[in-house]
C-alpha cells in the first residue's frame, strides 16, 4: 500500500517549494529530510528521526565545509 | 496490499477457532458475510482491526476493553485466550501477523484490559520482525491513521456527514484528522523537528559569537529573541495541553451525558410535572377560596327578584318626574319670552308698534301658560328621593352565584384530575430515576457548557500565542541572514547548520498549507469521480469541496445542490471515504460494516459495481436488509470471489459459514 515517489504529492509540493523560496538548498539533502519524516510519519516516538535528521544535516555541513570553524 | 486469511479464536461472539479466507483473484476481489445484527459483523471487522492494531471499536469509535473481547463462553469456561491472525501480502512480500491475549498469572477473574498479557508477532517473507519494529512496518503497509477510511462501518459514514454541516464541531474535528493522516504529518513533523534543529543551532550560534569581537551585538540580539521564542513556545504548550486536557473532559462529560440522556430526559419531565402540580395546587386553592366568598354573598341571590320589581316602580317614577320637571323649564321659559314681547311694545326686529291685535293674543297666550304653570307642583325633592333609592338598591343585586359555582365546581375538578395526573407522574418518574443522581447530571451539563466556553477561550489565545511566536521567527530569520552576511560567521560550520536547518524548515512550513490545498484538490477529483460512478442521477455534474472537506452536489447547471435526501448524503459520504482513502494510500483491501442501510437499489448497484474497481479486495460485511442474496447481487455476482453467513448458536455464540449464492 506503499506510494511511490511519483504518486507522493507530499514530495513534489516540498521541491516546487524549494524552487521557489530556497533554489540553493540542496535538493538531495531535502529529498533525504523528506524520506526521514515520511518514515517515521505515523510514529509517536520524535528521537528517531529527529536525529536521523539531525545527523543528515550535519553529514551535510561537515562535506561542505570540511575545513570550517567547528567552534 | 492484499489480505488472504484470517482466524480469529474466541474473539467476542466466536468461541473457539473461525477463520476466513479471503478473495485471491484480482477480478472476482468482493468478498460478501452476510449476518442479521448482533450476529457478530462488526466482530469481524474489529478483528482484523485488533490484529492490524491491537484495539477494537465499539459505539462512538469508543476502543473495547480486552475483558470484553473474550468470548463470554469461554470466558465461563475460564479460557480467556484470545487470538487475531492475519496473512497477507504487500509490495510483493508476504506477512503473517498474530496477535494474542492470555490472562496474567496471577489473575483469577480479568476485569481490565491490564490483567492481560498482549503479545504480537509479525513475519516477513518468513523472517521474524522485532517487536519494536512491528508498528513501524505496519504504518508503512496499512497505516492505523487511515485505518478509518478502509475499515469502517455505518457510524462512520453518519460522522462524515457531519462534514456537510457548515462550522459543526464535529466536522471540525474530522477536517483535523483527515488533515493529519493525508501526508500531512510527514511535514508537520518534519517542520517541528527542524524547528528544534533550527533553534539548538541559532543558541549554539550565539553561544559561539559571544566571543569573538564585532559579533557580541548580534549575538546578544539572536540570544534575547532565542529566548523569547522560547517562552511563547512553552506557553503554547501550555495552552495546547489544557485545551487537549478540556476537550478530553469535555468528550467524557458528552459520553455521560449520552449515556445519560434517558434519565435527563426523564428529569426534565419530572421538572415540568413538578412545575403542573404546584399549577393545579395553586388554581385549586385560588377557586375554594372564590367558592368560599361566593357562598357567603349566595343569599343575595334570594332577594333580587323582589328587589328588581320595586327598582322598576321607583326607575319609572323617576323617568315621570324628569318629564314633569322639563315641560316645567320649557313653560317657564315661554312665559319669560311672551313677557318680554309685551313689556316692550314693538317688534324686536323691525321697531313697528305691535298690534293691539297682536297684544291681545299675546297676553291670552300669557295667562293660559300661567295657569297651566300653576298646576304643576315642586318635584326635585321628590327626584331626589327616588334617585337615591334606586342607588341604594342596585347596590343589592344579586351574585349569579348558582351558574358561578357550577363554573367553580367544573374548575375544581379539573384541577383536581390534573394535579392526580401530575403527582402520578412524579411517582412514576421518580421510580424510574431512582439511584440515578440528577443533581450530578444537571451539574455535568454545566460543566459541559463551561468547557465549550474554555475551549473556545483557549483556542482563541493559542492564535494569539502561535501570532507571537511567528512573529519572533521572521525578526530571527533576519537576524540570521544579517550574521550570515559577516565575515567572522560565515567561516563557521554552525553557520551553515543554520542556514541548511533554516531553508529546510522554511520549505517544510510553506509546504504544509500548500499541500493541503493539493489535497482538498485531489481528494475533490477523486471523491466527484466516484460520486458520478455511483450515484443514480446522472445529470449531476460531481462534487466540490470546501476548506472544511465538505462536499456540495453540484447539478447540471453548475449549481449546488442544496436539498439532499439521506440516500444521497450517504453516497456523498462514500464519496468522500473513497477519495480519501485512495488519496491517503495505494489500493487496497476496504472491509465495510453496514453500508447500504439508506441506499435505494439503485444506487446500493452502483456502489457494488464501483468499489471492487477501486479496492484491491472488497469485503462488504451485510444483513438482509441490505442485500438479498437470493435477488440483490447481479450488480457484483461477476465479482463475487467468497460468501459467508454468520449464523447463531446462542445469544453469546456465532459461527461463520463458507456459503454458495
Amino acid at each position: 500500500m506503499k506510494m511511490s515517489d511519483e504518486e507522493d504529492l507530499a514530495l513534489a509540493t516540498l521541491l516546487s517549494v524549494r524552487a521557489e523560496i530556497a533554489p540553493d538548498l540542496d535538493e538531495d539533502l531535502l529529498r533525504k529530510a523528506y524520506a526521514i519524516q515520511r518514515r517515521h510519519q505515523f510514529s509517536d516516538d520524535h528521537a528517531q528521526s529527529s536525529a536521523a535528521m539531525e545527523r543528515l544535516i550535519d553529514e551535510i555541513v561537515g562535506a561542505q565545509q570540511p575545513d570550517g570553524d567547528q567552534g | 496490499m492484499k489480505l488472504h486469511k484470517l482466524t480469529a479464536r474466541n474473539f467476542m461472539p466466536y468461541k473457539g477457532e473461525v477463520s476466513v479466507d479471503f478473495p485471491a483473484d484480482d477480478y472476482r476481489n468482493v468478498m460478501i458475510v452476510f449476518g442479521e445484527n448482533m450476529r457478530g459483523k462488526t466482530s469481524l471487522l474489529n478483528a482484523v482491526r485488533w490484529a492490524f492494531y491491537g484495539q477494537a471499536l465499539g459505539r462512538h469509535s469508543r476502543p473495547i476493553p480486552l475483558q470484553l473481547i473474550v468470548n463470554k463462553d469461554a470466558a465461563a469456561e475460564d479460557d480467556w485466550n484470545v487470538e487475531a491472525f492475519v496473512t497477507f501480502d504487500a509490495d510483493g512480500r508476504q506477512y503473517e501477523l498474530r496477535r494474542t491475549a492470555s490472562r496474567r498469572s496471577h489473575v483469577a477473574t480479568p476485569a481490565k484490559p491490564e490483567d492481560f498479557q498482549v503479545a504480537v508477532h509479525l513475519t516477513r517473507d518468513g523472517v521474524v520482525i522485532a517487536g519494536d519494529q512491528i508498528e513501524a512496518e505496519l504504518d508503512q503497509i496499512a497505516p492505523e491513521q487511515i485505518s478509518r477510511f478502509f475499515l469502517f462501518d455505518g457510524e462512520l459514514l453518519q460522522e462524515y456527514e457531519e462534514l456537510l454541516v457548515e462550522g459543526s464541531e464535529q466536522g471540525r474535528l474530522i477536517k483535523e484528522s483527515i488533515e493529519e493522516v493525508l501526508g500531512v504529518p510527514a511535514l508537520t513533523r518534519g517542520r517541528a523537528e527542524l524547528g528544534a534543529i533550527l533553534k539548538s543551532a541559532t543558541k549554539r550560534q550565539s553561544q559561539e559569537m559571544a566571543h569573538i569581537q564585532g559579533l557580541e551585538k548580534q549575538a546578544q540580539h539572536t540570544q534575547v529573541l532565542t529566548a523569547r521564542l522560547e517562552s511563547h513556545e512553552t506557553d503554547l504548550n501550555r495552552l495546547q495541553e489544557k485545551l487537549q486536557s478540556t476537550r478530553t473532559d469535555r468528550n467524557e462529560l458528552e459520553d455521560a451525558l449520552e449515556a445519560a440522556a434517558t434519565v435527563i430526559t426523564l428529569k426534565a419531565k419530572l421538572d415540568a410535572a413538578r412545575v403542573s402540580a404546584e399549577e393545579h395546587r395553586s388554581t385549586l386553592q385560588r377557586k375554594r377560596s372564590e367558592r368560599h366568598d361566593l357562598l357567603a354573598v349566595a343569599w343575595q341571590d334570594m332577594l333580587d327578584a323582589k328587589l328588581e320589581a320595586k327598582r322598576t316602580i321607583l326607575r319609572e317614577r323617576q323617568k315621570r318626574l324628569t318629564d314633569e320637571l322639563r315641560d316645567r323649564s320649557r313653560i317657564e321659559g315661554r312665559i319669560e319670552d311672551v313677557k318680554k314681547a309685551l313689556d316692550a311694545r314693538e317688534c324686536p326686529t323691525c321697531h313697528q308698534a305691535t298690534p293691539e291685535k297682536e297684544r291681545d293674543r299675546l297676553g291670552r297666550e300669557r295667562g293660559e301658560l300661567e295657569a297651566e304653570l300653576s298646576r304643576f307642583s315642586d318635584n326635585t325633592q321628590a327626584l331626589q328621593d327616588v334617585s337615591a333609592q334606586l342607588a341604594a338598591l342596585n347596590g343589592l343585586r344579586g351574585n349569579k352565584a348558582q351558574e358561578r359555582l357550577v363554573q367553580l365546581d367544573k374548575d375544581l375538578r379539573s384541577a383536581e384530575v390534573g394535579l392526580q395526573k401530575a403527582e402520578n407522574e412524579i411517582e412514576r418518574i421518580q421510580e424510574q430515576i431512582a439511584g440515578q443522581d440528577t443533581a450530578e447530571l444537571a451539574r455535568k451539563r454545566v460543566l459541559h457548557q463551561e468547557a465549550l466556553k474554555e475551549e473556545g477561550r483557549l483556542s482563541n489565545e493559542i492564535e494569539s500565542v502561535r501570532r507571537d511566536i511567528q512573529k519572533v521567527n521572521d525578526e530571527l530569520a533576519i537576524a540570521r541572514k544579517a550574521i550570515e552576511g559577516l565575515a567572522p560567521a560565515r567561516s563557521k560550520r554552525i553557520t551553515l547548520k543554520v542556514r541548511l536547518a533554516a531553508e529546510l524548515e522554511q520549505c517544510f512550513g510553506v509546504s504544509i498549507d500548500r499541500l493541503r490545498d493539493e489535497l482538498r484538490k485531489r481528494v475533490e477529483s477523486l471523491s466527484s469521480d466516484a460520486f458520478k460512478a455511483m450515484t443514480t442521477q446522472k445529470a449531476y455534474r460531481g462534487l466540490t469541496i470546501n476548506k472544511n472537506y465538505g462536499l456540495d452536489i453540484i447539478d447540471s447547471q453548475g449549481r449546488p445542490v442544496s436539498v439532499r435526501s439521506a440516500g444521497a448524503e450517504q453516497i456523498v459520504a462514500l464519496s468522500l471515504i473513497d477519495g480519501l482513502n485512495r488519496t491517503g494510500r495505494a489500493v487496497g483491501p476496504v472491509i465495510m460494516d453496514t453500508p447500504l442501510a439508506r441506499l435505494d437499489p439503485g444506487h446500493r448497484d452502483n456502489l457494488l459495481s464501483y468499489l471492487p474497481t477501486v479496492t484491491s479486495q472488497l469485503v462488504l460485511l451485510v444483513h438482509g436488509g441490505e442485500i438479498r442474496p437470493e435477488t440483490d447481487l447481479a450488480a457484483v455476482k461477476a465479482r463475487l470471489g467468497a460468501t459467508y453467513r454468520i449464523e447463531e448458536i446462542s445469544d453469546t455464540q456465532s459461527k461463520i459459514e463458507r456459503i454458495a449464492v
